[in-house]
Order: structure tokens, then sequence, then C-alpha cells
């Protein structure tokens, strides 16, 4: 089983590398030129040059690239900035904590809600309940997230006025005190996190009521409740432990939702974010930027995924001999 | 529950998803095939004396920022979004299903090296890519459609794989290869017809999440092109004015959700006749 | 983004207040608001501003965005203010100045009264020293063009500082005074490549009436009252408070809902019902439209792009003979044509929701040489353009509805910049405009650094709608005159040796009734020839809460006078009083 794992992480270490060097090259060679952003068309030649010379983009490609594989791999040094001048890493980190905020909250009210009432739901096939919530849930699934988030935003924000439209804190934040501070994020947070919780909750929903329905159709369940095994021990015991496992890859391969940032519902509701550092970073081609988002994208991606692999391993006995 | 195999036709008559699914795509179906005709205006005809019209019975979802009838775009554009989302869904399970069978079936080198070319791709930050194109490129159709089989089919492949890899452990299976059949006619002819039941339900789940990251693409510029319009596009048109002109973004986001549950429904129903087939 | 301001490049001084358009409906006028009696005026409040974009840098030498020069604005003093008349400053950092014997040279007096916010005093050496980075081109300071006259800055003493000049001309003082006073004890050591990367770009050192407190990426920057100003009492407000919206719908809902007090580049259609709210004494936000500095047109490029493509471009003699026309718009006539079919009124009406001027010529309606009778006006009448399409040989015979002549149909991509709505809207209006008479035109939209670099600067296109920025100095050199035929901005290609000779002239003129007759003579000829179809001169639309007093906005934007706004006891919100007993 660990050698099983650590061929996987060799695998992905593989598929990282040749990830971001694929994003180094197209961006490097895709149109749009960044000095533009510091000095007008009209500026001397020598200037821009200077500019190239100094982001280091007067060198070739490759040199380019084994510069910062070096400063990446062996210093964590990810550059600075064309735009800005800050640290790169710094910015992705800054950017990185509202993103895992907001996405966190979301998921993990769509993993309890989903489940929850897809379990609910179950129990209840058929009832007035079930195809109630199910009617409702199957609406969130088929939304676009803005489109949502808007007529949250319509609702909630402008109409009633109860709630603010948009930032992540209010801009006295720093004022307040500790509670205050507290229920302001709480105030900034309910829209955004409901929007993209909703649409995590239907899909969450509508694979646990799956799981949940086949899981009481099955034999041993049946069989069990021949054998007279009370309904709730039944349910929760039985049905659901074999319902989850499923729900584990769900859960892992929506991690990577963590980090990738949900631009849209940041552009929506005015959140700082990855998404926004990553909108910002193509279209004043802030290179060091983008590769260090593409790095952290890809990541994501490759734990989320490393993660679902372990748990399986964990919870399914099965694999673990295979 | 029941097991009458023959009686397929009525089974799936008789789930109640199906049923409603079916009934709701075949209307939105009839909507884009001769909805058009019907359209009381030409959907690109502006009239700048009747510039964002709340609806009324003379235009009945409103008129847009150009004066342009809402129903008649709509009615237009529904033949745009479900032929951006039809063909994408053809093309992602085209290149799913290829790479997936060649993965599952053959294993070995080119098993590993197609998964590792999709756990790339997984990995690939779209934003990116889609920002790099709308910046550059011309934004069309084929362009739409490209981006959203580009970045759909790595799941269908994953998921033939699976599949293949499962069938070729069946007695069934074993007894074929024992006859010598050559590689192409196993796969045609008894690795295939196995996985139609996944193949339908996802192609149904497919088209539906394809309509809703059609409209994601439409919101960061990627679509068509003016004068014309798909439901994507009418959609984040309504976005820029929401407090004013509800109307542009409304009937539009509803279509959408209507289909998008109705291609939903059916492939859900699906996989319910089909796991129930199992048992 | 910055490509509405690549301009004139003369973009930061602008001029002059002029008040709104006199279209029918009744456009709030410029604001300017009287405090009751000066006794009255009292300290304490916060100001909640929008700015459109991040800023990227709050250092004065490496900024170029709006939002970043707005910020910076409040930060850093200069040697003196533009005033709203056009032509004379108003003292800041210098309390007076001359001119000496020869002519050329300015001194300045400065105060001695005036600190870092360090501690340190401001003293002429400052000056001297920002005039070193200011005209070294490694620095890259985008104001570079208006140093090129200054051959060196000395400071005599601490107070006293004198500019020396090439040759002597009308605008010394304006070339002396451009730019923020930077302070030498900071940025002494600091190499052109450190200073990409310095600590100021973000924690800027200033001397100004603001300093900046906390900047939160993509979410708010905070400027507290500098407690050291020189000229007490004022700042009067506490806080100055700029909220990152880069988001349209998100700015008009932050408005409604009073989490803003000040925000501009309001779209039309919010300002519009912004303004019947006010009207009907609802809301408590002042709408405040002012003329601009931004007009749109259509570039029509006049020369075959593969010909452009094959020039020798170090050599300036006969260029004419080398270049092909246009097929499409190398011929005046059907220039002439697709401006008439445009119905550039509504078209105008309906991007900027009546809040707009129309735009005949080529000269910026805020500069003292525009005269609206000296242009050309082409009026709006499709049947006439398609005569004289038809007369050109521009038929349609097969009936697809596009004209044609011979072989070539009549189509072609019209470009613009994304991220422009109104340029996108205007893009659609006239797609649907030249259909009417069988123009195939395709719009589309390129990312603002695409556009510069494979479209612009290499002439790859048919026809460009875009927007200039209007700069103080009057020159058409950069956009018309065949000396700077490859200049980037210069992408026309237009050639004509009568614009050269009469623009030559406007510009030597010392007698400013001769320079007006050879603008005039200009402004007929260019609305003649067409090389641009001019759109219309934007309207800016902003609004500001109504408890503000002694707010001053007009074209030089909407912070003129941040210092002197003041919030009167009684009509402080909850919010003014946070930080009343604070530092």
């Amino acid at each position: 089983m660990i050698k099983r794992l650590i061929s996987r992480l060799i695998e992905f270490i593989v598929v990282l590398f040749i990830g971001v060097t694929i994003i180094f090259i197209i961006i490097h060679l895709a149109p749009g030129d960044p000095s533009l952003q510091f000095c007008s068309p009209t500026a001397p030649l020598e200037q821009r040059e200077l500019l190239m010379h100094r982001f280091g983009l007067d060198q070739p490609l490759w040199k380019q690239y084994t510069i910062w594989l070096k400063n990446a791999v062996i210093q964590f040094d990810f550059g600075i900035s064309f735009f800005s001048g800050k640290q790169v890493g710094k910015m992705v980190r800054q950017a990185l904590s509202p993103t895992l905020l907001l996405t966190g909250l979301a998921l993990l009210f769509g993993i309890l809600a989903g489940v929850f009432l897809g379990i609910q739901a179950a129990i209840r096939q058929n009832k007035f309940f079930d195809r109630f919530v199910t009617t409702i849930m199957f609406a969130f699934y088929s939304m676009p997230s803005f489109w949502l988030g808007l007529i949250l935003l319509q609702i909630f924000a402008v109409q009633l006025n109860w709630l603010p439209s948009s930032q992540l804190v209010s801009v006295f934040h720093e004022q307040f005190s500790c509670g205050a501070r507290l229920w302001d994020y709480c105030r900034h947070l309910i829209l955004p996190v409901s929007t993209l919780g909703l649409i995590f909750a239907a899909s969450f929903y509508r694979y646990s009521r799956n799981a949940m329905l086949t899981a009481l159709s099955s034999e041993y369940i049946l069989a069990a409740q021949a054998r007279g095994t009370p309904r709730n021990h039944l349910i929760y015991r039985y049905a659901l432990g074999n319902s989850l496992l499923p729900l584990i890859s769900l859960v892992g391969t929506s991690l990577p939702v963590l980090f990738s940032g949900a631009l849209m519902i940041e552009v929506v509701f005015g959140l700082p974010g990855l998404g926004r550092l990553m909108t910002d970073a193509v279209l004043t081609r802030d290179y060091p930027v983008i590769v260090a988002a593409a790095l952290l994208s890809f990541f994501a991606a490759i734990i989320g995924n490393l993660m679902a692999d372990i748990i399986y391993l964990i919870v399914d006995p099965r694999l673990r001999h295979s | 529950m029941t097991r009458l195999q023959g009686m397929r036709h009525s089974r799936f008559w008789s789930n109640r998803n199906c049923r409603y699914g079916t009934i709701i795509v075949g209307l939105i179906l009839l909507m884009a095939i001769i909805g058009p005709l019907f359209a009381p205006y030409d959907p690109t005809q502006q009239n700048l004396e009747q510039i964002l019209q709340p609806p009324s019975l003379k235009h009945i979802c409103g008129t847009d920022f150009y004066g342009r009838d809402l129903l008649s775009r709509l009615l237009h554009g529904s033949r745009i979004s479900l032929g951006v989302s039809l063909s994408a869904t053809f093309l992602t399970m085209l290149i799913g299903i290829v790479l997936g069978l060649l993965a599952g079936y053959f294993r070995g080198w080119l098993d590993k090296f197609l998964m590792r070319i999709v756990d790339i791709l997984l990995g690939f930050p779209r934003l990116f890519i889609i920002l790099l194109i709308v910046g550059i490129s011309r934004s069309t159709l084929l362009m739409t459609i490209v981006v959203l089989a580009g970045f759909s089919w790595m799941e269908i492949a994953r998921l033939v794989r699976a599949e293949t890899r499962s069938i070729l452990t069946t007695n069934y299976l074993m007894a074929a290869q024992a006859l010598g059949l050559n590689h192409f006619r196993l796969i045609i002819a008894y690795i295939l017809p196995n996985l139609r039941g996944m193949l339908l339900t996802s192609t149904n789940l497919l088209i539906a999440s394809m309509l809703t990251i059609e409209s994601s693409l439409s919101f960061l510029g990627l679509g068509v092109n003016e004068p014309n319009a798909s439901w994507g596009t009418l959609l984040s048109q309504g976005r820029l004015d929401p407090t004013g002109a509800w109307w542009v973004a409304l009937f539009a986001g509803i279509a959408i959700i209507i289909t998008v549950v109705g291609f939903n429904l059916l492939g859900d129903g699906l996989n319910q006749i089909q796991s129930e087939s199992r048992t | 983004m910055r490509i509405q301001s690549p301009g004139l490049h003369l973009f930061l001084v602008i001029l002059g207040l002029l008040s709104t358009c006199q279209q029918k409906q009744s456009v709030p006028q410029t604001a300017f608001i009287q405090p009751n009696q000066d006794t009255l005026i009292t300290s304490g409040g916060v100001l909640l501003a929008a700015l459109n974009a991040e800023p990227e840098t709050l250092n004065p030498l490496s900024a170029l965005s709006e939002p970043a020069r707005q910020v910076i604005g409040l930060i850093f003093l200069r040697l003196a203010n533009i005033n709203s008349d056009l032509t004379t400053f108003t003292p800041s950092l210098a309390t007076k100045w001359d001119t000496l014997p020869d002519a050329r040279a300015l001194r300045f007096h400065l105060r001695t009264d005036v600190r870092w916010q360090d501690g340190v005093p401001v003293t002429a050496r400052d000056v001297q020293f920002t005039f070193r980075l200011q005209s070294n081109p490694a620095y890259g300071w985008d104001g570079l063009p208006f140093k090129t006259n200054i051959t060196k800055v000395a400071a005599i003493d601490d107070s006293t500082v004198i500019f020396f000049f090439k040759h002597p001309s009308r605008t010394m003082l304006m070339d002396a005074v451009e730019g923020e006073i930077l302070p030498e004890h900071v940025l002494r050591e600091m190499t052109p490549d450190q200073l990409l990367a310095a600590d100021f770009n973000q924690q800027p050192v200033g001397n100004g009436p603001f300093q900046l407190v906390e900047w939160k990426p993509q979410q708010t920057i905070i400027l507290k009252r500098n407690p050291d100003y020189y000229d007490y009492p004022r700042p009067y407000l506490d806080r100055v408070i700029f909220k990152i919206i880069p988001d349209n719908a998100n700015l008009t809902r932050q408005l409604l809902s009073g989490e803003l007090d000040l925000a501009e580049n309001l779209l039309p259609r919010d300002f519009e019902r912004l303004s019947l709210r006010w009207r009907e004494g609802k809301g408590n936000l002042r709408p405040v439209s002012f003329l601009g500095r931004q007009y749109d047109f259509i570039a029509w490029n006049l020369v075959e792009p593969s010909s452009y493509r094959s020039l020798d471009h170090r050599r300036t003699d006969n260029i004419i003979d080398k270049l092909r026309p246009h097929r499409l718009f190398g011929s005046r006539t059907v220039r002439a044509a697709l401006t008439m079919a445009l119905d550039r009124q509504r078209i105008g009406e309906i991007v900027n929701g009546e809040l707009f001027r129309p735009m005949n010529g080529p000269i910026p309606l805020i500069l003292w040489a525009y005269n609206p009778n000296a242009n050309h006006i082409w009026e709006y009448n499709p049947a006439r353009a398609r005569q004289l399409l038809s007369a050109e040989g521009w038929q349609d015979n097969d009936y697809d509805g596009i004209l044609e002549k011979g072989q070539i149909k009549f189509q072609f991509e019209m470009l613009t910049n994304s991220g422009n709505i109104r340029r996108q809207h205007a893009l659609t209006l006239i797609q649907d405009q030249l259909k009417a008479i069988g123009v195939a035109m395709r719009p589309r939209l390129v990312e603002p650094q695409v556009l510069i670099e494979k479209f612009i600067v290499p002439r790859e296109f048919d026809a460009l709608l875009f927007g200039w920025n209007v700069g103080l100095k009057m020159e058409l050199t950069s956009l018309f005159h065949s000396s700077t035929f490859f200049h980037p901005f210069h992408f026309t290609s237009y050639y004509s040796t009568t614009f050269d000779i009469l623009e030559d002239r406007a510009r030597a003129a010392l007698d400013t009734r001769l320079a007006q007759q050879q603008w005039d003579k200009i402004a007929a000829l260019l609305s003649e020839e067409l090389p641009y179809t001019w759109l219309y001169y934007k309207v800016d639309c902003a609004a500001i809460h109504k408890r503000f007093r002694n707010v001053i906005i007009d074209q030089r934007g909407v912070f003129v006078n941040v210092a002197e706004w003041w919030i009167p006891a009684a009509e402080r919100l909850p919010h003014d009083r946070l930080f009343l007993n604070q530092p």
C-alpha cells in the first residue's frame, strides 16, 4: 500500500512538472507584452527594452525557464510580480485566504446540507418532503452560479437591504469589537457562501440520495430488515456506511475547487481571491503571478486526487491488499 | 424492481424522471426546431424607439438594450445554445470514448500515458486558458465548442476506462477473447454495447452541464458574436443592468434552468433504470 | 484600463471648468457647494470613495493608471496645482514663482513648513532630486515629454529652486510643476531596478493632506488625515477610504445601499436613475455630471495593411508612393458615405444616455482652439450614403444584401478593446446601421494589450473603434502629421502636405488669433477628409453624498480639493464619528 502511494506520488510530481512547464511556455509565447503596462506604446524603444531586461524577458525562453525553476524549487521563490513589484508568493498567499474561506465554508455547507437532506429524502422516498426537496435541489443544480448570486443579491442586498452586497469585511472592520468583527464577517459571507454552497449542496444531494436509495434497496439491508433490525440502526449503521464510500471520492475530486477560486462569485460579490488574481494577471500579462497561480491549481487537483486515493485505501479494505 | 427485460419501453415511460425529462426535452427541442418560425420579430432587428421595454403584450419578454425583441432572441438563441451543447457533448463523448477505450483495453504504457494527460488537463487552470483565448483570438462558436469539449472529455474517458477494465474481467469477454477475435471487433461488438447504458446517462448529464458552462463562458466573453445571441450571452448581457432591466437576464435564466432540468431528469431516470436492471 | 488613456500623452494636466451639456433634460451642473459660513466648518468624518481598479503602485514615478493617480494625488504634493481656468496655477508646495531676466529660467520659492510624514522637512533638494529621477528614462516616468525643454534644476538654498529651459515657451510653468515631488532621503540610493520592487511603492512616504494607513489588495485603501499637514486645520476629513470595485453592477448596488459616498464613471442608465431619485427628493446622492476628457471615434485604415507591412520604416521619403490605398477606405467618398450612414446622434444618445456632446472634427471640446463652426458636418442620410457608394461602383448585384464591386465584397472587421461597455454597445449599433446600407461589418473585441501590439502598431486592421484622452497642449502632430508617420498613434496612415503646413504654422504661431485661424482650417480639412469618423465626446457621471460641503468637481476630476471637504456636525453619519478622537 505504501509502495502504491509512493508510485502515485511520483506520477503526480511528474504531472505537476509537465503541467507547469506547459503553462510557462504558453504564457510566454502568447501575444501581449508585459512592458506595455509600464510605458505607453509611444515610448522610445530603449525604454521598452530596458523593461524587458528588468523582467528578464530579453533572455531565451529556456534560460528564463531554468532560472525560474531553480528559484522555485530550491528557494521556493516564485519571483516578483511585474505589475505590482510584490513578492508573488506573498500575493498568492494573500489571495488564497479569502478564497479558502469562501470555498471552504461553501463546500462544508454543501456537504453537510446536501448529505443530510439526501439521506432524509431517501428515507422518505416519494413522500412530499422528498419530492419538494428534490425539485428545489434540481433547480439549484441547473443554475449558473453567477445567476443565482445575482438573484440572491437583488433580493437580500438591494430590495431588503439586510446584507451588504460586496467585499469581505466592512471598511470599518478594524474599529469593531471582537464579537462585532465576527458578525461582520458572517454578514459579508452569508450571500456568497450560500450561493456557492447551494450549488455544491445540490450535487451532493443528488449523489447521497441516489447512493442511499441504492443501499436501502440492496439485499443485505433487506435481509437485515427481515431479521427485524431497528429501522434507525439499519439506516445509520448499515446503509449510511455503505453509501458514504462513493461520496468520499466526490469530496476528493471537489477539493480543487477550494483553490481554483470561484471567479464568478468573486466578481459578482466583489470579493478578493485567486480568481481575480488570475484574471488580473492574465490581463496584465504578469507572467510570474500566472505561473504561480497555475502551479497552485495543479497542486490542488493533485492533492485532491491523492487524498481521494488515500481515503479510499483506508476506507475500502478490498483495495488494501490489491 | 421489475426484471422483465423485454418491457424496456414501458419501464422507461413508467419511470417518473424519464417521463418528465422526455416531455421537457421534447418540448425544448421542438422549440429549437420550429420556435424561430413563430418568433414575432426579427431577432437582430434593432428598434431604437423601443429600448429596454419591460415585458408587455407587444413584447412578451421585453426588449433589450438595442430594442430587439427578447422573445425572438430567446427562440433563435435556443438553436444556438442547444446546438453548442449538443455538438460539444458529441465531441466530448467522441474523444472520451475513444481514449477511454484505448486506455482501458490496451493498458500498459498507452494507459499510463493517456491517464497522465487526463491528470494534467484536470489540473489545468481553465480560467487562464479561457481568458487567453478570449483576449487573443476571435471568439467563435467553434472555439466555444472546442473549449467546452476540451475541458470535459477527461471525466468520460475515466469512466469508459474503468468500465472497460471491469468488462474485460468478465467471463463473457474472456470467452470472446478466446475465440481469437481481433481487437477492433472485440471492442465494437462486445465492449461498446455494454457501455451503452452508462454512456446514455452521461450524455444527458453532459448536455445539461454544457448549457450551464456555456453561460459561464459567455460571462467571461467567450461565445456567440453580435448580433446573434445564445441564452448564455443573453444572461450575461442582463448582468450589466440587474437593478433596472431585470427581464433581460430573467427569461434566459429560466430557459436555461428548464432545459438543464429536463436533461438532468432524463439522465437520472436512465441511470435508475440501468441500476435497477442490474440488481 | 490603461488603453483609455494613451491619448495625446499629456493627459495629466487637464484643464478647464466647463458646464455640462445643454441637452434636453436638465442634467445637474458641476457641483460647487459653498460652506454656509466659514466659522461653522467642523473637522471629522469619513469619505467612502470607489476606485474602478486596483492601483498598480502608489509611487508617483511609476503610476500610470487613473486609480493610482487619484490616490497619489491625496498623498503627495506638487509645486503648484492647475486651476479650473485653463491657464493659471495655485501655489501648493511653492508659495510663489518668477521668471528670471533671460526668460529661460523659472525661480520657485518653497514653503518651509512642509514635512514628509516621517518628519524630515521638504526642501529644494527634493525638487532637484525629483527632476533627476523624472528626466532619467530608465525610471520610465510617463510625464517625461513635459521635461524635455528643461535643461537643469538647481537648488539655491533649502527654499529656493531654479528651473532652466532650452528655449522660452508659453508652457514653461506647466512643464516645471508637472509631477509630484518625491522624498530624496527615502529614494536617494535606489537604482531603477530596486525602485521597481521597493517598499515605497506600497508604503509611500508622502507630504500631502492624507497618509496611507492600510492597503488590502483587491479590497480597500485606507488613508488618514496627515496630522502635520502644513495647511492646518485642513484636511477636515479623518479618513478617506477607497473601495476597489471593478464591477459596474456592484458599484451601483453599493451606491444605492449607502456603502459608498462618491463614485465616478457611472453607467448612463444608473446615473439617470440616480438623477431621477435626486430630483424627487429621495436619496442622499447628488448626481454630478461634467464634460469629460474622452472622445470616441472610428479610425479608418487608409492604406492596405500589406503595403504598409512591406514598407521600410527608416526611409521617410516618398512614403505615399509606396503605399496602396485601402481597398475600401482608401476612397474619401466611401468614408463620407459610411459617416453619413451612421446616426451618430442616436449612437451617442444610446451609448451615453444623453450625456455626451456631438463631435465632428479633430479638436477636443475643452481646448481653446475648439470652434464648432469650423468643422464640416456630415448629416445622417443613409439614402445619400447609398447613392455615393453606388456612384463609386459599390452595388448589390447578387441580392445578398451586401454591396460588391467586381469580386470585392463590402465587408470588413471593426476592432475595439474589450472591457469598455460603451464601445461594445456602439459597435453593435454601428453594425446594424451599416447593414442597412448593405455594408457587412463584423465587430471584434480584443484585449487592450493585444490590440496595440498585434493590430495598432503594425496597422493590421481595417477599421478601429477607439478613444483618446485629451491633453492640455493643443497639437495633432502625433496623430496626423507626416513627421510622425511611423508613430504608433498615426495608425490611419493619414498623409497630407496641406495638413503638415497648416499644423506647423498653427503650433508656431505666437498670436492666438492667428493660431485660431490655422486650427479652424485644420478642423475643416480633417472633417472633410475623414481619416476618423468622430462619434461623440463623453460627459462624465459621478455621484457624491450630499453631506459633504465645499466640493469642487470638474474636468480635473472628482478629487480636486478633498482636503477642503467637510461635513456639518448635524449631518454626520454614525461612521463619521468613529475616528473623531483619533489622531
